[in-house]
């Protein structure tokens, strides 16, 4: 994995934690090929609600680009490489 | 003296104002049809449930407790009530809301965001306005004066406590409602939560796809059908019987089984000393969200069987929040005394997953006994009977609770590391600060007993005022589009309790108490009510405060009796069961007013903390009434 790939998650994952004020969970709880629904990171439906608007909010990437693609939320690798590949800001 | 007959009822509602036209509108063939907001601005395509603005009260009252005033003018007249008459009996006020216990005026939060404290008169009106307070005070009465907030069972929640005080001859007479109305943070909100339809509501139809928010309140009188009868008022329907139970699950989704709400139904029915068969017809709670329409059409079905008839008159109304369980329990009355059962509007196909179909036309009943359901945010359940009066039965009189513990949080807990343990513990994610408050105090009780048999009851003056504050600032600063779901859902005044609830496996009655005038003072009385009607046999009462931006700018209204600390918490444990006696007896005492001083804002007189750190069982502990907070804007010039 390249540095940038890997800074980026880095940060993600702090970002998560942060954004979704996940009290019990630290980044390095965050693992990148975990699914983060259900029995993965336990996030549910309002979290993916949430984490939508923040990617839109942070990132610049407009929520109809995401609406009804629920590959991007398999898991947090695949999250972390669609923001990085449609990022705006 | 102990039915709770029903003598006098008022309501403001999309259908109409006044019961008279509300009568007609329930089986008119065209309803109302809901319209975009036209009181505040929004580029969101969603339609409410608006209805004309109550006349001004002079004092800048908000509209959810003009709305109500309006209906409380209609249920007294209909109740031929007077004020002197009012203030012989010994009277109870509950009040449901949502909107009405949280400051969210939006402009009034932009200045004080700014440090600009020039205009704080939204704020004095809102802490002036906590709806039972102000209805006690507005009518010079002494009993108590409940505000529940439990999202959208409150007005449900409201009339079963006023059961309660009957049943117990707490109370001779109640005043019991509910108001809302369509606020900009609740049209955000529920925006956010992806729960409102764009089109007008269509409950249990294949096709819905959310609710329409809308403008509501509903006040009825209830008293011992003989005492109404001396005035010349035939009480010919008596509220029978209430169920309220906890999910303990989640904070906004129905847990999929309903086993909670389906309880809550059969306890009612057991109140109201009826079977499911004695049932003509259910006003469900019928949102016309996916979930909750299944969930609901699902146990509805489990329980009357073949026989179910039932319908949702949001289609109406919209979802009026705080309003819906007493507009709802107005209009099955009126439905009873038709001996009609209204359909259920636009439901034209309705859902095939659903194992019984709501009534599409309107249908003859007997008249003899109906259900109501509401349920809420946080997995709170509340089932209503009205039935024909029963002759009356003693009161069943009121027993002294046991102290079973009491805990008061220590300055600055919870720190950094107990907290993340909770969370840890429980599996928590994300607590609002005053649910951090309430939990930590919870649990430095030394036992704490979970289950059916344990009703919950937290209070608070200014809620999770932190997170409702960045719900403010989320409107204010990012597009309608990008305000974050889970800052609204942890906004609502019932959040901590529908945590505490999950995470001690409360399922008994939960009730989230507002107010600022000594709300500590009414859940004691309230659990002692609770516990005379063997609601319960022990509870939990959390009483906890945050600081945040709002209360630093409110508290500079307060003239004397300021608070000892503007945020904590502490935990009582009440008890009917001698066994559980660890602190020994409370005497609620009612008539004993103090000038404090209070701990909290929403009260808990520093004496009577003091006294039970060396209570034990032998002991008899005194709580007092603190007396109500004198609030005053600044005068000019010295700003």
């Amino acid at each position: 994995m390249n540095e940038d790939v890997s800074a980026f998650r880095r940060e993600l994952k702090e970002n998560l934690v942060d954004w979704l004020q996940l009290m019990d969970k630290t980044a390095d709880d965050v693992k990148d090929d975990e699914p983060l629904f259900k029995e993965g990171l336990g996030l549910d439906s309002l979290d993916a609600v949430e984490i939508v608007i923040l990617m839109q909010r942070k990132y610049g990437i407009p929520q109809s680009q995401v609406e009804n693609r629920r590959e991007i939320f398999a898991t947090f690798a695949t999250l972390a490489d669609f923001i990085m590949a449609n990022r705006t800001k | 003296m102990s039915r709770a007959g029903i003598s006098g009822m008022g309501v403001v509602s999309a259908p109409g104002d006044g019961v008279p036209v509300v009568r007609r509108g329930l089986y008119a063939p065209e309803g109302p049809v809901p319209r975009l907001p036209r009181r505040f601005e929004t580029q969101l395509t969603l339609p409410v449930f608006e209805i004309p603005d109550p006349p001004e009260t002079g004092e800048g009252e908000g509209l959810p407790l003009r709305f109500l005033l309006h209906a409380l003018e209609e249920a007294l007249k209909d109740a031929k009530l007077s004020r002197g008459e009012l203030r012989a009996r010994r009277v109870g006020i509950a009040v449901g809301t949502t909107e009405a216990c949280q400051l969210d005026n939006i402009p009034c939060h932009a200045r004080i965001r700014k440090g600009d404290l020039s205009d704080l008169a939204p704020a004095l009106s809102y802490v002036r306005g906590m709806p039972a307070e102000y209805l006690r005070r507005f009518l010079g009465t002494s009993g108590p004066a409940v505000t529940v907030s439990n999202a959208c069972a409150s007005g449900a929640d409201a009339l079963m406590i006023a059961l309660e005080w009957l049943r117990t001859g707490r109370c001779d007479l109640a005043i019991a409602g509910g108001c809302d109305s369509v606020s900009k943070v609740a049209f955000n909100g529920f925006n956010a939560l992806r729960v409102c339809s764009g089109e007008p509501c269509r409950p249990f139809d294949a096709k819905r796809s959310g609710l329409n928010l809308g403008d509501a309140a509903g006040v009825l009188i209830l008293e011992a059908p003989e005492r109404a009868a001396a005035r010349g008022v035939r009480a010919e329907y008596e509220l029978g019987g209430a169920g309220k139970t906890a999910d303990g699950f989640h904070i906004t989704q129905p847990e999929s089984s309903g086993r909670e709400l389906e309880r809550a139904v059969r306890l009612a029915l057991a109140q109201a000393e009826l079977t499911a068969g004695d049932i003509d017809f259910v006003n469900a709670h019928g949102t016309g969200t996916p979930v909750n329409d299944r969930v609901e059409g699902a146990v509805l079905a489990r329980i009357f069987g073949a026989k179910l008839r039932y319908q949702s008159t949001k289609a109406l109304t919209g979802h009026t929040l705080g309003a819906a369980g007493a507009i709802e329990a107005v209009f099955t009355r009126i439905m009873l005394e038709e001996r009609r059962a209204a359909p259920s509007r636009r439901c034209s196909v309705p859902d095939p997953e659903l194992p019984a179909f709501p009534l599409r036309t309107s249908v003859p009943v007997s008249g003899s006994a109906a259900l109501s359901t509401s349920l809420a945010f946080g997995g709170s359940n509340t089932a209503l009977v009205i039935r024909k009066c029963r002759p009356d039965v003693p009161d069943t009189g009121l027993v002294t609770p046991y102290i079973a513990g009491f805990s008061l949080l220590p300055e600055r807990a919870p720190e950094r590391e107990e907290l993340a343990a909770l969370c840890r513990k429980y599996g928590l994610r994300r607590p609002d600060r005053l649910t951090q408050l309430a939990l930590a105090a919870a649990e430095r009780l030394v036992s704490l007993p979970g289950g059916e048999e344990t009703a919950l009851v937290t209070v608070t003056a200014y809620g999770p005022a932190s997170t409702n504050c960045r719900v403010l600032d989320d409107i204010l600063d990012y597009p309608e589009e990008e305000i974050l779901p889970t800052g609204f859902s942890h906004s609502v005044i019932n959040a901590a309790a529908s945590c505490l609830g999950a995470v001690y496996g409360i399922h008994g009655p939960t009730f989230a108490l507002a107010g600022f005038e000594d709300p500590f003072f009414e859940a004691a009385d309230l659990a002692g009510t609770l516990l005379s009607g063997k609601v319960c046999r022990r509870v939990l009462i959390v009483a906890a405060d945050e600081a945040s931006l709002t209360s630093r700018a409110v508290e500079t209204l307060r003239c004397g009796g300021v608070p000892a600390s503007p945020e904590g918490a502490c935990a009582l444990l009440l008890a009917a069961d001698p066994g559980e006696n660890r602190l020994g007896t409370l005497e609620i005492g009612t008539g004993t007013e103090t000038a404090g001083p209070r701990l909290l804002p929403c009260g808990v007189p520093a004496p009577f903390a003091e006294a039970l750190r060396t209570a034990g069982p032998g002991s008899r502990t005194v709580l007092p009434i603190l007396a109500p907070p004198v609030w005053r804007l600044p005068e000019r010039g010295k700003i």
